[in-house]
């Protein structure tokens, strides 16, 4: 058995729209994870709480070049906005998507205020780039602390809403093509929300972990196992709903479930059964389980999270692959496949996603150059005892 | 101690934000074309200025006032329902000034846009899959164009009018009813419906192709079936010569069949002719004359019954 339609052969949605999902789901998790400590007053995430704002901001610069990469017309993509239409999906996005961009700078404007005028202080460019940042406005008293505080503390609560809408929209965008047997489930946003949650914190771990490697600095303790515990009861969720939605097509038995069936069993067993499920969620689930439960040295706790967070990354990445491509290579017809290879060197090839995903980490270094995104690390500057 | 907030410095930001919206708003108020809504959701001028684009292709009819003759040809074969500019591309210009030339598709690609074997065409269409393809007819260098054996106007050579060509009940291939590609060389299961398969009429005749050299031959590639609806079509017991040398012609391309490899034996064309007849040479006779035994028994008295 094998029909596919004419217009189905070629997949169109490339590794690009993989990773369009995937960046979106870092900012969202990282803005969460800085929530944490900015609204609902979790100490122990003060560490990271920074980071993980910049992170989201980072990330979110880069949540639509993949995007943008995937059209052959870019300068266009802007049209949806100028004239939008309630049937299209994604003018719905670009509007939150501009909302929470803005909402997540303004309030990197008033967390990081007083270091960017302490910076103002040095010669140079940075320094000078910091003047243009602050609005040449050096006020910077305990008074105007005080507002910053507040104001960040209202676009941090009115952020969580919004990146929850963010990814969760991103969901919607799939679920909502009821032509499409694997995405069209109200779960969908659910998952992704979940999803991405796991992936931002996971990101923040992976990466804390390696710039205290790269800078010797000391990992915080409680801060990470505190992560490591929301990331286990998060990824907990998140596999679960996954798992159910997988009960729904397997219960339901519709018109949809024996091609489904053979679509995870052929085209994405490795990627979505051996790698998703048992590989990527059930082994960090059980140490990430581990690290939770049982009283385990640093050394050994802190390797454990690491290899969790870089293999959650993929599950959540691998996620986004099966959702996105699997989808597409299940025919309407529901009767045949097509096949999806990423070319290498090609526009929408694996090196472009490579150096997308890696463009984030860059900036997020020259943000740091600007303003420390560890200042407590920075002050102890003590040997690790990380990964 | 309670220190009161001091929130004037976060007024030049939100005056920022109101400029944005501000911006925002013009910005959209500017670059929305002037008649978008009118009719619908689109910009109403759009239909004028499809309106006002000229036709570039021009239609077959403008290619038969000098054509003809080979518009003959095109005619009568597989290819007649193509448009002459789908190969040879857009018109206006060799019309208007026949100095200008045309740009006739005649690489490999070009034909496997239609003919490239894909999950996603009907089964019914032909399509090529190259590789088998070149190994069947033993073409040695990958890269050789289809037109260095097919004549984009008659790929196949058809020796009758297609149009014209007697009718048919249905002949039906494995892939009319079944979905997607099957192996042809699987065994049929015992209720499978046998009026589809040449051999349930001509049983005499298929016996006999089975034990000649063209036995791997379908019996549709020398009697071209054209479904003309659900129930018949029409067939072209094609003996058109240039037909048989599309396998059977020597050329420096091709492998010549030898012990180790399948390709089909090669002759000298029009050599041929002169080497094996004492008669007038005549390159429009058809090989059949003299080779119908290498392909099977004609008219034996059962075949001729059954038919």
């Amino acid at each position: 058995m094998n029909f596919v339609f004419p217009n189905e052969l070629h997949v169109t949605w490339t590794v690009m729209i993989v990773l369009y999902p995937y960046i979106t789901g870092l900012v969202a998790g990282a803005f969460i994870v800085s929530s944490l400590y900015h609204v609902f007053g979790c100490e122990e995430l003060k560490p990271i709480s920074r980071f993980s704002l910049a992170s989201a901001f980072v990330f979110l610069l880069f949540a639509t070049m993949p995007l943008l990469m995937h059209l052959g017309h870019a300068e266009r993509a802007f049209n949806i906005m100028l004239t939008p239409h309630f049937t299209s999906a994604m003018a719905g996005f670009g509007y939150i998507y501009s909302t929470y961009t803005i909402l997540v700078a303004l309030e990197i404007w008033f967390v990081m205020r007083s270091d960017l005028i302490r910076r103002t202080r040095d010669s140079g460019f940075l320094p000078w780039i910091c003047k243009v940042i602050v609005l040449f406005n050096y006020r910077d008293t305990p008074e105007t602390r005080n507002a910053d505080h507040r104001i960040a503390k209202v676009l941090a609560g009115v952020g969580i809403p919004l990146a929850c809408l963010l990814h969760g929209y991103v969901g919607f965008l799939f679920g909502s093509i009821k032509a499409n047997p694997w995405w069209a489930t109200p779960l969908m946003f659910v998952i992704f929300i979940f999803s991405a949650i796991v992936s931002g914190i996971s990101v923040l771990i992976f990466h804390y972990f390696i710039v205290s490697k790269i800078n010797r600095w000391k990992v915080d303790g409680p801060c990470v196992r505190s992560l490591a515990q929301y990331l286990w009861a998060f990824m907990i969720v998140a596999v679960a709903l996954e798992g159910m939605e997988l009960l729904s097509i397997i219960y339901e038995q519709t018109e949809a479930t024996d091609v489904l069936s053979l679509l995870i069993r052929t085209k994405l067993f490795w990627s979505y059964v051996v790698l998703q499920f048992f590989i990527c969620s059930l082994v960090p689930f059980f140490m990430l389980g581990i690290t939770s439960l049982f009283k385990l040295s640093d050394r050994i706790a802190f390797k454990m999270i690491w290899v969790s967070s870089c293999l959650l990354l993929a599950q959540v990445l691998l996620m986004r692959w099966n959702v996105v491509i699997g989808g597409q290579l299940l025919s309407k017809s529901l009767r045949g496949f097509t096949s999806y290879m990423p070319g290498i060197w090609e526009k929408e090839g694996l090196i472009t996603a490579g150096v997308i995903l890696t463009l984030p980490f860059v900036i997020l270094y020259v943000f740091h150059c600007i303003v420390s995104l560890f200042p407590d690390a920075e002050k102890e500057s003590l040997p690790t005892h990380g990964v | 101690m309670n220190i009161r907030p001091d929130y004037r410095h976060a007024y030049p930001v939100l005056a920022m934000l109101i400029a944005l919206v501000t911006v925002g708003l013009t910005v959209r108020y500017l670059l929305v074309p002037e008649t978008f809504g009118e009719y619908g959701y689109y910009r109403a001028a759009a239909m004028d200025d499809e309106k006002a684009i000229q036709p570039r292709h021009v239609g077959r009819a403008a290619c038969l006032e000098c054509h003809d003759d080979i518009a003959a040809i095109h005619a009568k074969d597989v290819h007649s329902s193509v448009e002459c500019e789908t190969c040879h591309g857009i018109g206006d210009k060799h019309v208007k000034d026949s100095s200008s030339p045309m740009s006739p598709a005649d690489t490999r690609e070009d034909c496997l846009v239609c003919h490239r074997q894909m999950d996603s065409r009907p089964g019914s269409f032909p399509q090529v899959d190259l590789e088998k393809h070149y190994k069947f007819v033993g073409v040695k260098d990958p890269s050789i164009a289809c037109v260095k054996c097919h004549s984009g106007h008659e790929p196949l050579y058809l020796s009758k009018d297609l149009h014209s060509a007697r009718l048919h009940p249905l002949i039906q291939q494995c892939n009319s009813c079944h979905i997607g590609r099957t192996d042809e060389t699987l065994k049929k299961p015992d209720m499978h419906p046998k009026i589809f398969q040449c051999d349930y009429c001509h049983a005499d005749l298929a016996k006999s192709f089975a034990k000649g050299s063209h036995a791997k031959v379908s019996c549709t590639a020398c009697h071209l079936f054209i479904k003309d609806n659900a129930f018949s079509g029409r067939i072209v017991r094609n003996t058109n010569p240039k037909f048989c040398l599309l396998c059977h012609q020597k050329s420096a391309f091709k492998e010549t069949a030898g012990k180790d490899n399948a390709a089909p034996p090669v002759i000298d064309w029009p050599a041929h002719i002169t080497d094996v007849s004492a008669d007038t040479p005549d390159p429009k006779r058809p090989c059949v004359e003299c080779h119908q035994d290498q392909i099977h028994a004609l008219y034996t008295k059962e075949a001729h019954h059954a038919m």
